[in-house]
């Protein structure tokens, strides 16, 4: 994909194939970005991810927390359910969604996008942080709250600092996930300009099926961003799965 | 102190419920209604269960139930085979850490529509990597169209979904076989067991309940999402790829029929539930209150 990424248009069909380009330039990407909104694309797919993410995190973070300390009326029905509706197939419910967005005239909107993947990252970001947080003893929250803490307080003051890692990387593949859907980006946006990159990427192949060259470069920008977050947070990754001793 | 506090769980998880059941419940049921109705673009009468009856004499729903299961299949028993050797693999290796990381990595970093596009250059009839060595090798005479000829379609369509999700199944396996007692290889090989009889009879019954998860969860992943097999194949050529979802998809974005795309749509969740509820079952049961 890289090397195809950099070579020139003539080059792409040189038979045989060679795996390095014999002169690699910069130009697919340079057109790509030129010719095609791949630049509005990708601030769609930002756009959304983050909103999605800052909304599905806290509240997420908030349910992990009831789930993990207290046992309540139908708590493991419920989080039963929480964990059921992440393998729900997208299309079962994206039917449904399109309609209610029609009506509710918010079809083709962030508003309207944000909502939809809040019904994928929200039960993810529960079901992943009650994980972390189910490895951090709840003595813990007691001292702080003979301390004089409140409950509240002892969530925010000690166990959100404790699973810091934890958070990290729910919100990091919080944010992969959003970034990479498919199924509604493809249904709930209709105009070129609210188009997302998952969607946006395939659609230049109809456009231009023999611009292999121009599609690898966009499929490699698609995928750049993914790639930055994890090598930056990846030692968090790491940390946060095996992470649970403590030790303040 | 937990017992007095009861109160408080609701005050925490109240915010994700109220959400969820606006965005998911409500869904759900609103969809469960859409099928009760003839819903095309314009008319919109109440038609019961006529909807259902239409889909399960249809035909190609039958014929899509079944690719589906094919691809489901096909690519989970491909991924299961590899994933054991991928494991028994990395089991062996120092180097395990560093390329399990890499592993994890990638299903997770590559939008399975952006995998569809690589392949479809790699699987090109005339351009692609793949025919060229192998019309180079002289293992093919001729170029294969894979996404194009209704024989290869669905086989190309399960490679490339057996590459996109074989990390997981590796790495899952891989985990089982970290946690099989040393000292069952060390008795069984005391007893003069070769390498193969321990494999059968020592580290195959431990990976039982691994293995068992691994598949259910792959089963029910492919069939959540269709990004991969649309963006290859489009559910042609003459069908020959056309999955559940995919047929959905159509039936009511391009046929515009809502009601009979939703009552497809419970069909196929209700098949699917079985499954999730097995694995909730255990899940939910292995977290510690």
């Amino acid at each position: 994909m890289l090397t195809t990424s950099i070579r020139p248009a003539a080059d792409v069909f040189r038979i045989p194939p060679s795996l390095w380009p014999p002169n690699p330039t910069l130009e697919p990407y340079y057109t790509v970005i030129k010719e095609r909104p791949i630049g509005t694309y990708t601030l769609n797919t930002l756009i959304v991810a983050i909103a999605t993410v800052c909304l599905s995190a806290p509240i997420g973070a908030l349910g992990a927390y009831g789930f993990s300390r207290f046992r309540f009326k139908g708590s493991r029905m419920l989080l039963g359910f929480i964990l059921a509706t992440q393998m729900f197939p997208y299309i079962v419910i994206v039917l449904p969604y399109f309609k209610m967005l029609v009506a509710l005239k918010l079809m083709d909107t962030y508003l309207g996008l944000i909502i939809a993947y809040t019904s994928f990252s929200l039960p993810f970001t529960t079901w992943m942080l009650k994980g972390f947080f189910d490895a951090i003893p709840g003595e813990l929250d007691e001292a702080a709250m003979i301390d004089g803490c409140s409950r509240i307080q002892a969530f925010i003051r000690v166990i959100l600092p404790i699973s810091l890692p934890g958070l990290a990387a729910t919100i990091v593949f919080a944010f992969l996930v959003a970034w990479n859907h498919y199924e509604f980006a493809l249904i709930l946006t209709q105009s070129p300009g609210k188009m997302l990159l998952s969607v946006g990427i395939p659609s230049l192949m109809g456009q231009f099926s023999f611009k292999w060259n121009q599609l690898m470069a966009a499929g490699f920008m698609a995928i750049l961003p993914p790639i930055l977050m994890y090598s930056v947070l990846g030692k968090y990754l790491v940390k946060g799965l095996t992470s649970g001793a403590v030790k303040e | 102190m937990l017992s007095r506090e009861r109160h408080l769980g609701y005050f925490f998880a109240g915010p994700v419920l109220i959400i969820l059941t606006f965005v998911m419940v409500f869904p759900l049921a609103y969809g469960f209604v859409m099928s009760l109705f003839e819903n095309q673009i314009t008319v919109e009468e109440f038609a019961g269960f006529s909807n259902y009856s239409e889909v399960l004499r249809n035909p190609g729903v039958w014929r899509s139930l079944l690719i589906t299961f094919i691809f489901a299949a096909g690519s989970g028993g491909l991924k299961l085979i590899l994933g054991m050797a991928l494991a028994l693999l990395l089991d062996r290796s120092s180097v395990f850490h560093s390329v399990a990381r890499v592993l994890v990595l990638i299903p997770w970093m590559i939008a399975e529509s952006v995998v569809g596009v690589i392949w479809r250059w790699i699987l090109d009839p005339s351009f692609g990597v793949l025919n060229y060595s192998l019309l180079r090798t002289g293992l093919i005479s001729e170029s294969i169209a894979w996404f194009g000829d209704p024989r290869f379609a669905l086989l190309s369509t399960i490679i490339v979904k057996t590459w996109v999700g074989l990390p997981f199944m590796g790495l899952m396996i891989l985990a089982g076989l970290q946690a099989v007692p040393v000292s069952q290889h060390e008795a069984a090989i005391v007893d003069g067991a070769n390498s193969w009889q321990v494999f059968r009879f020592v580290t195959l019954p431990n990976l039982r309940h691994v293995i068992a998860t691994a598949v259910t969860l792959d089963f029910i992943w492919t069939m959540r999402s269709m990004a991969t097999v649309y963006v290859l194949t489009r559910g042609g050529p003459v069908d020959a790829t056309k999955i559940i979802p995919i047929r959905i998809y159509e039936e009511g974005f391009e046929f515009m029929r809502f009601g009979t795309a939703t009552a497809m749509s419970v069909v196929l969740f209700c098949v699917l539930l079985a499954f999730i509820a097995g694995i909730i079952r255990s899940r939910v049961s292995e977290q510690a209150y």
